[in-house]
C-alpha cells in the first residue's frame, strides 16, 4: 500500500529546522512512478527493492518551501 | 512562552507492506515492527522542553 511521506519544517525562535526532506524530483522526474529513474536516483537496484516511491509535481520539499518563501539557505538544521 | 510553528508537508508517497501499518490479515506485532520487511517508514518524536 502507498503511504504519504511527510516532512516537517519547525520554525522556532532559535532557528528553522527541517525534519526529513522526502523524495527528490529525480525519483519521479515526470511526477509519476518511474522505476528506471528511481534506480538511477537511489544508485542501485537493491535500494530500489526497499525504497519505492513516487512524488507528484509541486510536492518536492524545495518546491513546497519556495511556495511559503523559504530558501534552503534559511534552514538552520 | 516560545512561539513555535510546525509546517507539515507531504513530499511524495512510499510503498510499504500492509504488515507495517495494519498487520495485514494476520496481525503480528513482530511482523508489524518491520524487522522482517524490506520496506520501512520513519517515525519522529518531537520532545520540546
Amino acid at each position: 500500500m502507498w503511504l504519504f511521506v511527510s516532512s516537517y519544517l519547525i520554525e522556532h525562535p532559535k532557528g528553522k529546522f527541517l525534519v526529513d526532506t522526502g523524495w527528490e524530483r529525480a525519483m519521479s522526474p515526470n511526477g509519476v512512478f518511474d522505476k528506471k529513474a528511481q534506480i538511477k536516483s537511489l544508485g542501485s537496484f537493491i535500494l530500489y527493492l526497499v525504497n519505492q516511491g513516487v512524488i507528484e509535481f509541486d510536492e518536492c520539499i524545495d518546491e513546497q518551501l519556495a511556495k511559503i518563501g523559504v530558501k534552503a539557505s534559511d534552514i538552520d538544521a | 512562552m516560545s512561539n513555535i510553528k510546525i509546517h507539515i508537508f507531504h513530499t511524495g508517497k512510499v510503498c510499504v507492506s500492509l504488515n507495517l501499518p495494519f498487520g495485514g490479515d494476520n496481525c503480528n506485532p513482530i511482523k508489524a515492527s518491520g524487522i522482517f520487511e524490506k520496506k520501512v517508514v520513519c517515525g519522529f518524536l518531537f520532545h520540546h522542553i
